[in-house]
């Protein structure tokens, strides 16, 4: 079946889009419209919705209906979760040094200089209110769109694919992704990767539905105070976490839901990596030993495969 | 003059969001569907299955805690499991 692909940057990230039969021009109209996506939600570029929404914060701002909704599944990830992943982690990750785009906070190698600490207020997600097509985040507060943006992204645009005529489409953004209806040569195969193995050391099947992975072994930066850090924020501590989880693969129907439970996992450690995951998904981690465990059902999307019960580091 | 009773917008929805959570969240899921529309065309258009918030706890798996009773309807797409081939067709490695 003919496929039109894509690779290219976005996001701080890389992003891969694939598309099954329709018009020639869906491939490159996904990469805009992830564009598009990225102008509204970055928190690096001080033009878009989610920087003027934390500019304002405790005043209400009208938003588009695609940031709108950003804000709305991410209060819903905080429920679903149980704060496991919150997005009012803004002033943590920049007290952290996580202050601006990735590539270009670590280009020159050096150490860099933590932000400020900010005290933490007394709010949840629960004070960030919703209107028609406003938004107010609570005063003191700042919203990471982070991974969700980009999992909510892949979702949207995969919608938006079929419907404009394709048979079938995968968006990747970083490792968070969205299949529906056929890949190149039938269901859809995802490797998943992790740093200490050249390989792919699981293949899933996919008919349909996503794919995320969040881990602790990319973006890493060392403050000038010589301490290592790390981009997945506890809640709890308001600092990098230190879960026994080095990584957590989360199969689930849809992207931003798979991207929220990934963080959420890693972040509750080895001990109770699972307790979270509601049944229809499926989780895999791996520990700091490099020790590999998941859900029962996991090994229904490697083809019953066995899974590697141990990687090296 | 009297003055206009017209509630401010912020009050407005501070209300509204009141009464989302003595509902239970039975108000945001409804808020949702417009908007849950469009990322579950893909679903839709799939060979999918679906469960309601019900089945998700009823039918978990003995690892898992029967605590885990957060899932909302927006998860209710699951995922629909296949063989995979042996080259991939995309990765997923986190970032």
């Amino acid at each position: 079946m003919a496929a039109a692909e894509r690779r290219f940057r976005a996001m701080g990230t890389d992003g891969h889009v694939v598309v099954i039969g329709g018009p020639d021009r869906l491939a490159g109209d996904a990469v805009a419209r992830i564009d598009d996506l990225e102008h509204r939600w970055s928190r690096f570029l001080p033009t878009s919705e989610v920087s003027r929404l934390n500019e304002r914060a405790g005043s209400p701002l009208i938003v588009s209906a695609d940031t709108r909704l950003l804000v709305e599944r991410a209060v819903e990830g905080w429920r679903m979760t149980g704060g496991g992943f919150d997005p009012l982690l803004l002033p943590a990750i920049v007290a952290a040094g996580y202050r601006s785009d990735f590539a270009a906070l670590t280009s020159s190698g050096a150490p860099i200089e933590p932000g400020p600490v900010a005290p933490r207020p007394l709010v949840a997600c629960t004070d960030i209110e919703l209107g028609d097509e406003w938004v107010r985040l609570p005063e003191g507060t700042g919203f990471d769109p982070g991974g969700i943006g980009k999992g909510l992204a892949a979702d949207l645009v995969v919608g938006e694919l079929l419907a404009a005529g394709a048979e079938g489409a995968c968006v990747n953004l970083g490792g968070d992704l969205r299949v529906a209806g056929p890949g190149p040569s039938g269901p859809w195969t995802v490797a998943l990767e992790h740093a200490w193995c050249e390989q792919p050391f699981v293949l899933l099947g996919l008919g349909a539905g996503a794919v995320a992975t969040s881990t602790t072994l990319r973006r890493r930066w060392t403050t000038t105070d010589g301490t290592e850090q790390h981009h997945l924020i506890d809640p709890v501590t308001g600092r990098p976490s230190t879960s026994d989880l080095t990584h957590a693969s989360v199969v689930a129907g849809q992207a931003w839901t798979a991207e929220v439970l990934a963080k959420a996992v890693l972040l509750r450690g080895s001990r109770r990596a699972f307790d979270i995951v509601p049944a229809g998904v499926d989780a895999l981690t791996v520990d700091e030993r490099g020790a590999v465990a998941a859900t029962d059902r996991f090994t229904d999307y490697t083809g019953h495969a066995p899974l590697p019960e141990a990687l090296a580091g | 003059m009297a003055r206009s009773h017209r509630p401010h917008p912020a009050r407005r929805a501070r209300r509204v969001v009141g009464v989302a959570s003595i509902a239970g969240g039975m108000a945001l899921v409804g808020g949702l569907a417009a908007a849950q529309a469009a990322s579950d065309q893909a679903s839709a258009a799939a060979p999918t299955t679906t469960s309601t918030t019900a089945a998700h706890t009823s039918s978990g798996s003995s690892s898992r805690s029967s605590t885990t009773t957060t899932s909302s309807s927006t998860t209710s797409t699951t995922a629909v499991a296949a063989t995979p081939s042996t080259t991939a067709d995309t990765s997923s490695s986190g970032s």
